[in-house]
């Protein structure tokens, strides 16, 4: 004698409402109690611009082919969303303690929703560039096309980052605090408030002056091999970071406006964020089962 | 086996490591390699039985026996260790009520989270909401945030919620205690008439007079081992002639002493 109800929503369906649910909620906690609320996610890029700005490009000189705002934004925001979703990711089962111990549903919904939020919060700030574009009349191309591809990128190589902290963080919590310095050595690694050319001796600014073949010239040349020597274990490290690549290819296609130079590295960028989603799923699959005795 | 069962659990065994001194940093699991020393408990033993569609299984058992752990591996929070447990059908697990809360939310909000969280969208929850709230008795301060409830206002709406959200297997750990005596009864209706309309649940209790007024069946369960299972009427008796024998034995050490 079953009373008619109507039909049963398919798991995709309900994992689907959960996890907007859960983005909602982290939105909102996010700023919960301040008084600009979401304005934060303009205001704090802002600051920051014009700190980074102050310092690179008055005092220290960095050069860039663009107005130095427009090239340190285009990619400092992607990074900053890349900073916030794996600090965010990394707490999202261990902040989610209550709820993980008592009900039971796909939890790795958690750190998605973490990084998702993170997401949103990063395109709100994207519209910082729209002003700052024009006042530097930055040409506005078709290069802008490939922003939707990069971030995506973006976004799977946090989330897949995210999966595998938030499963480490439930047994080992000094991940938390290790990852806060990992990030900001992370961030110098990145060219963000410089540029990847000063590690490229045919780029680097103090190279710049060898195209003659005076005495002075090759007294030139030898000094630029010298700094450009010293940059060499640097340069593996930039080479092998994939928010490198994610990051020049930002600058190539905002503020440079032109199509991505270095296709190879953000390709690279993107395998390693296929297999940064696959490892973090399959180690969260394998240890959530034992997420609520451990938290 | 193919079986119709709504509930079927084959052989269910769960350990957990009681820690002497528990690694939880990475330096401290570094240091000694292994994860500190530790003892296994068993807090179920092989435990199996079916629970049919439309069957109402009933749990009793002392603290620490083991059915809270049973509930929560039935649920999938725990992962046993060996066994196995098939669900047919939607299931919903109320291990706590409001577990799922945002204090920041209002509870309307917390309605479409807590919904959400059991397993039903928002289109679902907005043919029901108005009785959940009417249920909760809460249609002043629904839009209020819930960190304002009072925890009876909080547990209302929390089993408001879950029966509401009408699963097809329904798992109640402990939670029939809430509210005053008018809204207990109204929550024990309510489950009461959920099972006329054919929905499965399993009840962990230390009512044992809602175990016989509720259940079909009753499974006792002992230092993780089920003790007893058959009807509930039955169980119930064997249980309660147990507790008291045991609590005549432990009461003469007592006098004695004294």
């Amino acid at each position: 004698m079953r009373v008619s109800r109507p039909a049963q929503p398919s798991a995709w369906e309900r994992n689907w409402e959960l996890l907007r649910e859960l983005i909602r909620r982290d939105l909102q906690s996010r700023h919960k109690g301040s008084t600009l609320g979401a304005g934060w996610s303009l205001l704090n890029p802002l600051l920051y611009m014009l700190v980074y700005t102050a310092v690179f490009s008055k005092f220290v000189r960095v050069h860039t082919v663009a107005p130095y705002p427009v090239y340190l934004l285009s990619a400092l925001l992607a990074w900053n969303f890349f900073a916030q979703a794996l600090t965010y990711s990394a707490n999202s089962v261990l902040g989610n303690a209550t709820l993980v111990k008592k009900v039971a549903f796909q939890w790795e919904l958690l750190t998605v929703s973490s990084v998702t939020a993170a997401f949103i919060n990063y395109l709100i700030s994207l519209l910082l560039l729209v002003p700052l574009m024009l006042y530097y009349h930055v040409p506005v191309g078709v290069s802008l096309l490939v922003v939707p591809l990069i971030a995506l990128i973006t976004y799977a190589l946090a989330l897949g980052i995210g999966l595998l902290l938030a499963a480490g963080n439930v047994y080992f919590r000094d991940i938390e605090y290790l990852l806060g310095i990992a990030i900001t050595v992370w961030f110098f690694m990145t060219p963000i408030i410089y540029s990847l050319d000063i590690v490229d001796p045919l780029r680097n600014p103090a190279c710049q002056a060898t195209g003659g073949v005076s005495a002075a010239a090759a007294q030139a040349s030898a000094g630029c091999k010298s700094v450009v020597h010293g940059f060499h274990l640097l340069k593996y490290v930039l080479y092998v970071n994939p928010m490198t690549w994610i990051a020049t290819a930002f600058q190539d296609a905002i503020a440079n406006s032109t199509w991505p130079t270095h296709r190879l590295g953000l390709g690279y960028a993107a395998a390693l964020a296929v297999v940064a989603i696959v490892a973090g799923y399959l180690l969260f699959r394998r240890v959530k089962g034992g997420f609520a005795e451990e938290l | 086996m193919t079986t119709d069962a709504a509930v079927t659990v084959r052989s269910l065994t769960k350990s957990f490591r009681i820690y002497h001194e528990k690694n939880s940093t990475l330096k401290q699991t570094l240091m000694r390699r292994r994860r500190g020393s530790y003892e296994a408990f068993l807090a179920v033993k092989d435990v199996s039985f079916e629970v049919g569609h439309g069957a109402a299984l009933g749990i009793i058992g002392r603290n620490g026996s083991g059915k809270s752990s049973l509930l929560k591996c039935i649920s999938g929070i725990y992962r046993p260790d060996a066994g196995s447990v098939t669900v047919n059908g939607r299931l919903a697990a109320l291990l706590e009520l409001g577990a799922g809360f945002f204090n920041e939310y209002s509870g309307r909000e917390n309605i479409y989270l807590n919904g959400a969280l059991l397993g039903l969208p928002r289109r679902y929850i907005d043919e029901v909401f108005d009785q959940i709230v009417e249920f909760a008795g809460l249609e002043r301060f629904i839009d209020n945030a819930v960190k304002t409830y009072s925890s009876g206002m909080f547990a209302r709406l929390g089993f408001a919620i879950a029966v509401y959200i009408d699963p097809d297997v329904l798992l109640i750990d402990e939670i029939l205690a809430v509210g005053d005596e008018s809204f207990q009864r109204r929550c024990f209706e309510r489950i009461r008439r959920m099972k006329e309309e054919g929905r499965t649940m399993i009840v962990v209790s230390h009512s044992l007079e809602q175990i016989k007024d509720l259940c079909t069946d009753c499974l006792w369960m002992e230092q993780g081992e089920i003790r007893a299972h058959g009807p509930a009427d039955e169980v119930v008796e064997q249980y309660l002639a147990e507790v008291e024998h045991s609590d005549a034995a432990r009461a003469v050490p007592v006098q004695a002493a004294s």
